[in-house]
């Protein structure tokens, strides 16, 4: 009888429990980015190999791009340049970097990088700052009908992706656009700027959070709250050097935060269509800024493995995603270095460029894109009294050096009227190729040199309008 | 009369005093040939090899812990030195808030304990002058650095700062600064004091008694700014008084001849080959000769542009541009290279292997910590920094092990090392790199 009583008391406590529970608790849930990438479907086959050549595929035909990868390639690129001749180009082309005696610092690499900064329709004009006044050298294109993301706009239109759960009207251009790039496209994560960006924010480079809670069921509740921004804590890794679970992490009220209406539903968490501010994808300190989605959207799952995945979308400035990539060193180190060539991205982006309208110019300033997360539960908590984005004095020079490269360039676009390479930019490490030296390798620091001499007399050398 | 290696035998001619070296003679070391009769040990050296962007992680480390691991297919030109290796593995280099300053984050973090602010320069010594203060005592030079690819700024031997202690570039530099003017063969019979530096010293000695009087009439703020100068002085009297004495050798060795100034020293492959172990020859009989006991040898910048003739790439830029091969899982040309990286210092141990030595051999008394910047070199990864470790340190430092990642920072090994070499230390590294417990299991 008593145990009976007592058994019945549990039940009655537990039920009240639960119906409090489901009906009115607050629950809040934690996570910490533990990888961010843009949302690129990969369409190859992961076991394939054929020497060292990524496998075209349903996505990339022609398989990832292979600007700058072999003499062909940058004659090809250079022969669009009206002030080269053809033997100018055959010998940067094939720089003469035969012998045990070349220049050890890499004949090709300093000889392909800074003529690839000189591509203008005239020799002064620096086309990572001024892409517009270079030819475009042709971007291949993501031709899969399957693409992740949100249906942005809310229309099914012909060109649209369809999710790989059969979601029709996905608006990821920025995949069609750069989905093909060497450097972004690979198995399983595998693309080297993927890699090393994800190496660097487990580094401590910068860390992102997302809070979500509600006040009724955790896997059910339309009136949810969805927070994501920058964290000053780093992500804590765990003894296999993989992101540990639950440490906690303070959540910043800055730029680069946002706070969304959600609704979870059998535990999906999607919140309304508004502005995102989030950290942007970084591999240098420089790039660290605000990821501004316009239109966006956040979905969080709860996969039926435990792992958590996150998909962010939204249009985003065609500038800034040019500048993110570009500006980190200088167009011609990463475009050689990761076979990719900025100008011809640059135009890719132009192209399908599909949202915020400038009614100014009559186009587009806007990308759709999406990016995938991976989360790890964590305990998001707020700061004691309100802090701003910690910032590195030691690196302060190269941030400054990118936002004065970044403004150039936006000027640029918008009048159409090539700017110098401020003196700060990381642009000035390529010279413009024209001189090359003993061994093939071009004279450092002409570049630099007319650039300050050309401050110096107040000139502004490049004004020739278009 | 007891004579020991550093009498002299003394006469006079014709009213001046003549001095005649004695050659090493077996009864300068004990019977058992571990130390020198006169009771001393023999003296560990401390080397340093660097190779820059790193291994491939799939290719170098052991898949099992301990003594009994499989020699993997990168670290296969040491199987013949494995009894005398030590391999690291899974180490991590945090770096709290700095900056990871590529191809500099991880090196110096692995030789100073310290993640730099800025590339290009250390927050403190490297560990081969923090070693070299305490084992350089009583020898002609405190420190030798050398660069197998011919630029003298591929040193990574510092005082601190974006100070660089310059390598020697060439192997007939190395050879002249070693063994050129001003160096007496402390294996020959006739050696015998500089008179240059007796005369120097002698000047220093003079001025002894003033020096002490000075001192006494002094207040206490100027007594402390002259006890700091006094202090340089005091180096340069130490140095003087090494120089005026033989060398304490028990390696049998010979000095070779001057290298052909026609050996080019640079990035190719095949002159590596040559010039590489050349140098390291060249280093171990300086330190078998007791010319230096810190040895530092570098085959490249931390961005390395090692290339075989036809590759238009190279080592660094392979490493930036090679797709990874979908089926092997890495880059197979940069796997190359680091093979490649790891024959040239299976070479440098070579080179200290073969200098029979007391007991055992130059290598037995020595450590050599070889190091590089990357973990995984496209990306500039640094956690995971493979560091390989060889030499027995006369006996303080057991070998023959892959010590597996057990998430120690890489600044463990260089406090191991530190603790193996005689340093009175007991914590190194700064901020989260700082540690305090050294491979206990590896110390004998």
């Amino acid at each position: 009888m008593f145990n009976c009583t007592r058994k019945v008391c549990c039940i009655a406590v537990m039920a009240a429990a639960g119906a409090h529970t489901a009906a009115a608790a607050h629950w809040v849930k934690g996570y910490v980015v533990g990888f961010y990438e843009p949302a690129f479907r990969y369409g190859g086959r992961a076991d394939f190999s054929r020497g060292t050549e990524i496998e075209p595929g349903v996505d990339c035909p022609h398989g990832s791009t292979i600007h700058f990868a072999v003499p062909a390639q940058v004659a090809k690129s250079l022969l669009l340049v009206p002030w080269r001749t053809k033997e100018e180009v055959e010998a940067i082309a094939n720089p003469p970097a035969d012998g045990l005696n070349r220049d050890p610092a890499g004949v090709y690499f300093h000889t392909w990088r800074a003529a690839s900064a000189y591509r203008g329709y005239n020799r002064d004009i620096e086309t990572y700052i001024n892409p517009f006044a270079a030819e475009d050298p042709g971007q291949p294109e993501v031709t899969s009908r399957i693409g992740e993301g949100f249906n942005l706009d809310g229309k099914i239109k012909p060109g649209d992706f369809v999710s790989p759960d059969g979601e029709e009207g996905i608006d990821n251009e920025l995949y069609r656009a750069w989905g093909c790039d060497a450097p972004w496209r690979g198995a399983n994560s595998n693309g080297t700027l993927v890699l090393r960006s994800n190496d660097k924010m487990l580094e401590g480079l910068y860390t992102i959070v997302i809070r979500v809670s509600g006040n009724k069921d955790p896997m059910n509740d339309d009136e949810a709250t969805l927070e994501i921004g920058y964290s000053p804590d780093q992500i804590m890794k765990d003894a296999r050097g993989n992101v540990g679970s639950d440490y906690s992490y303070r959540i910043l009220q800055s730029e680069q935060y946002t706070k969304l209406k959600a609704r979870v539903k059998d535990g999906v968490v999607e919140t309304e269509q508004a502005d995102i501010h989030m950290p942007q994808i970084a591999w240098f300190y420089n790039q660290l800024r605000d990821a501004f989605f316009r239109e966006g959207k956040i979905r969080v799952i709860v996969n039926s493995d435990g792992t958590v995945a996150g998909l962010v979308g939204g249009y985003r400035d065609w500038r800034d995603l040019y500048a993110q990539n570009v500006y980190a060193q200088s167009g011609g180190v990463q475009g050689v270095r990761e076979h990719e060539d900025h100008v011809a991205l640059y135009y890719a982006l132009r192209r399908h460029a599909d949202g915020m309208l400038n009614t100014k110019t009559g186009r587009y300033d806007g990308i759709s894109c999406a990016y995938r997360m991976k989360l790890t539960p964590a305990f998001v908590v707020d700061p004691d009294k309100p802090m701003a984005i910690p910032s590195r004095e030691s690196e302060a020079r190269g941030k400054e050096g990118y936002d004065a490269t970044m403004a150039a360039m936006i000027k640029a676009a918008e009048t159409l009227v090539p700017q110098e390479v401020p003196p700060a930019s990381r642009e000035l490490a390529a010279t413009d190729g024209i001189e090359i030296g003993p061994g093939g390798v071009p004279i450092r620091g002409r570049g630099r040199k007319r650039a300050a001499d050309g401050k110096a007399q107040g000139s502004s050398a490049h004004s020739d309008p278009q | 009369m007891k004579f020991n290696r550093r009498s002299l035998l003394r006469g006079s001619c014709q009213g001046a005093l003549a001095v005649m070296g004695l050659p090493f003679l077996d009864c300068f070391l004990n019977s058992k040939g571990q130390a020198q009769a006169t009771g001393r040990p023999l003296p560990t050296r401390f080397n340093t090899f660097f190779w820059g962007c790193g291994l491939t992680a799939q290719l170098w480390i052991p898949k099992t812990a301990g003594t009994g691991y499989e020699m993997t297919v990168q670290l296969k030109p040491l199987e013949p030195y494995r009894k005398k290796l030590n391999v690291f593995s899974g180490l991590r280099v945090p770096l709290d808030s700095k900056p990871n300053g590529q191809h500099w984050s991880g090196l110096a973090a692995a030789i100073t304990g310290i993640a730099p602010f800025r590339a290009a320069e250390f927050e403190s010594k490297t560990i081969d002058q923090q070693v070299a203060e305490v084992i350089s005592k009583g020898v002609r030079f405190r420190s030798v650095a050398a660069a197998s690819s011919g630029n003298s700024r591929q040193s990574y031997s510092s005082l601190g700062g974006s100070n660089l202690l310059p390598a020697e570039p060439t192997p007939l530099s190395l050879y002249t600064r070693l063994f050129g003017p001003g160096f007496q063969d402390p294996t020959k019979g006739d050696w015998k004091p500089d008179p240059r530096i007796m005369m120097q010293k002698s000047v220093l000695s003079a001025v002894a008694d003033d020096r002490q009087r000075l001192m006494r009439n002094l207040g206490a703020s100027d007594r402390a700014r002259m006890d700091q100068y006094f202090s340089s002085v005091r180096q340069t009297e130490l140095q003087m008084e090494a120089e005026l004495q033989r060398p304490s050798i028990a390696a049998k060795v010979s000095i070779p001849e001057a290298p052909s100034k026609d050996l080019v020293a640079n990035s190719a492959w095949p002159n590596l080959q040559v010039v590489t172990p050349l140098m390291a020859r060249l280093g171990a009989i300086a330190l078998a000769t007791d010319q230096t006991r810190v040895f530092n040898l570098s085959v490249s910048e931390p961005q390395n542009q090692m290339f075989v003739p036809g590759d238009p790439l190279g080592f660094h830029q392979s490493t930036h541009e090679e797709p990874v091969d979908p089926k092997l899982g890495y880059q197979p040309r940069v796997a190359q290279y680091n093979l490649e990286s790891m024959e040239l210092f299976a070479a440098f141990l070579k080179e200290l292997d073969t200098i029979p030595e007391g007991d055992g051999t130059l290598l037995d008394h020595s450590v050599v910590m070889a190091f590089t910047d990357q973990a995984y070199a496209r990306i500039h990864s640094v956690d995971g920094l493979p560091i390989l470790v060889a030499g027995g340190a006369s006996g303080r430092l057991k070998t023959g092990n892959h010590v597996a990642g057990d998430n120690s920072t890489v600044s463990r090994v260089g406090l191991t090392l530190q603790k193996a070499l005689g340093v009175a230390v007991d914590s190194w590294g700064q901020d989260s790199l700082q540690v305090r417990t050294p491979y206990t299991e590896l110390l004998a």
